[in-house]
């Protein structure tokens, strides 16, 4: 297909993959708060709040670190992200192929793609927790890096062909059914904290202080050491989601903004998804400690403890609907890479790989690494678009749209980006330092980078 | 059929939230709230699913298949 018949595909299809959104496909504000506020209580929540407080983090630092990480992560997205996206109004990929060029960003694609696939591993873990408990399934533990019974491979297997399979056919139907589900599970979340405060028998800020702390007792055998104090909460809340901000992948999303004010809407996920649903989901974990004295952060088990069948089938939809976009997009970066190859294909295999994943609890146990890495990979690429933004184009989309198109592989950007992150993966793999507090120096580092090796080869207009 | 419908999937969403808070005033039990909240579940699907099928145009939206990275997080 042609690059004319593709821009004129995208924009019959209303997604204008290839093109500035004009200005009649814009959308209110409404939407973007809507979209903000689901999207981000996901099957990954039941598992992140469990994990602070078996971290031993206090309740006092994880309220403060939430309440501050979540607004930088909010700034971000409004005064990083958006206003580039309203100026621009083109996707993360069409911008980025403008600046590294389309090989260049097959790459970042597949690597996308692969992360991708381990996060819908997590996610195929999550739900297969919910899905076991009417077979009594014996659930793993935390100590559990490799799968724990037959019974459990066969479930995430199922769990995995199902989800799998269901992305492959296409993405409406789950897009459709993640809209309806969306305001029931945030509810359902709220309730859960609700229901586990109940359990936990307090009656006020003191009180819940100190089961908080007997809880963080009982899950360390006795220690009580914290490994995530305030700062590593706040970097956590901040960066978890660094690929979308700072990494520029919500260019896709407020390119369709009226206005870049519309970055505020982001502050209904974070403090939806990632301060309330993150509570509630480790209320649920020290309800589960004070009531059975069981300390795996089982999601399934978790939910079923304070609410019954729909916490279960919350877990099961969350996870879901988190795996199933996931393996879909996978499946759409390993397509790329492979010229001519079906999508179908493509996204099975993506599904099989997430599946392979899934058997094996350690990423779900892991998710709180996983996702600082994630950010740490991926973000930098934001930090090209916006350095190139201000210093190159000047912040005019003329000077983005209307240039020569780039190279086919961009070594300014690809060093630039190689160079940082290759230095903190092995920060965190050989040293084992926490992987959130890298995505931000990554990123500076990439865009300082960028322009350094680029200053030679500056944007030109296009003849 | 529309309001109808509506109304149902707002009394589903009340029914999951509404017992939890009961639950704290001591005004209803433990497993009176999961009964309620599987009811409120199966009241907000079925009407919401409903809903959407014979009431909502097909539109395009913002939402996941549109962005380069969905929001799995």
């Amino acid at each position: 297909m042609s690059t004319e018949d593709q821009t004129q595909t995208s924009a019959s299809s209303g997604e204008y993959e290839n093109e500035p959104v004009p200005k009649n496909a814009l959308k209110g504000g409404n939407k973007f708060w809507g979209m903000y506020a689901g999207e981000h209580a996901a099957g990954t929540e039941f598992m992140i709040g469990p994990l602070f407080l078996l971290n031993g983090v206090s309740l006092q630092n994880i309220v403060l670190g939430l309440l501050v990480g979540n607004l930088l992560a909010v700034l971000s997205w409004r005064y990083l992200c958006a206003p580039i996206a309203t100026r621009a109004r083109l996707t993360l990929y069409n911008h980025l192929e403008r600046i590294a060029g389309k090989g260049l960003v097959k790459i970042y694609n597949l690597a996308n793609g692969i992360l991708f696939c381990f996060l819908a591993g997590a996610m195929i873990t999550v739900s297969a927790t919910a899905v076991g408990i009417p077979f009594d399934m014996p659930m793993p533990s935390l100590g559990d890096w490799l799968p724990n019974s037959t019974s459990f491979v066969l479930i995430v297997l199922g769990v995995g062909a199902v989800i799998a399979v269901v992305a492959s056919l296409g993405y409406e139907t789950v897009a459709k059914f993640a809209n309806i589900a969306s305001p029931w599970m945030v509810l359902v979340f709220l309730a859960c904290g609700l229901v586990a405060l109940k359990q936990l028998g307090v009656s006020d800020m003191s009180g819940l202080e100190k089961v908080w702390s007997e809880s963080i007792l009982v899950a360390q055998d006795g220690s009580a050491e914290s490994t995530m104090g305030f700062w590593s909460v706040m970097f956590f809340a901040w960066f978890c989601n660094a690929a979308m901000h700072v990494g520029m992948a919500d260019l896709s999303v407020f390119r369709f903004a009226k206005k870049a004010s519309y970055g505020w809407a982001s502050s209904a996920g974070m403090y939806v998804g990632h301060f309330m649903a993150w509570i509630a989901a480790a209320l649920m974990l020290a309800a589960q400690i004070k009531t059975t004295g069981d300390t795996n952060p089982v999601p399934g088990p978790m939910a079923n403890n304070v609410v019954g069948l729909a916490g279960i089938i919350c877990v099961i939809v969350a996870g879901w609907t988190t795996a199933n976009p996931t393996i879909y997009r996978a499946g759409l970066a390993f397509q790329a890479m492979i010229p001519g190859s079906s999508r179908f294909w493509a996204t099975l295999a993506a599904g099989i790989i997430a599946t392979i994943a899934g058997i094996f609890p350690a990423f779900a146990w892991k998710l709180l690494t996983f996702v600082g890495l994630y950010g740490t990979i991926l973000a930098p690429m934001g930090a090209v678009i916006f350095f190139d933004w201000y210093f190159h184009r000047k912040g005019d989309a003329a000077n983005l749209l209307n240039a020569a198109p780039a190279k086919s592989f961009n070594l300014a950007v690809l060093f630039a980006w190689l160079i940082p992150v290759g230095i903190a993966v092995y920060f965190i793999q050989a040293q084992g330092i926490k992987a959130w507090y890298f995505p931000l120096p990554c990123w500076l580092a990439c865009g300082i980078l960028f322009l350094i090796f680029s200053g030679k080869q500056k944007p030109t207009a296009a003849q | 059929m529309k309001t109808i419908l509506n109304i149902l999937s707002l009394i589903g969403l009340a029914l999951t939230i509404i017992p939890s808070i009961l639950l704290l005033t001591d005004s209803l039990k433990a497993g009176q709230v999961t009964l309620l909240m599987t009811i409120g579940m199966v009241l907000w699907f079925v009407a919401r699913t409903l809903r959407e099928n014979l009431f909502r145009p097909t539109e395009v939206s913002t939402h996941a298949v549109e962005h380069d990275t969905p929001h799995t997080l």
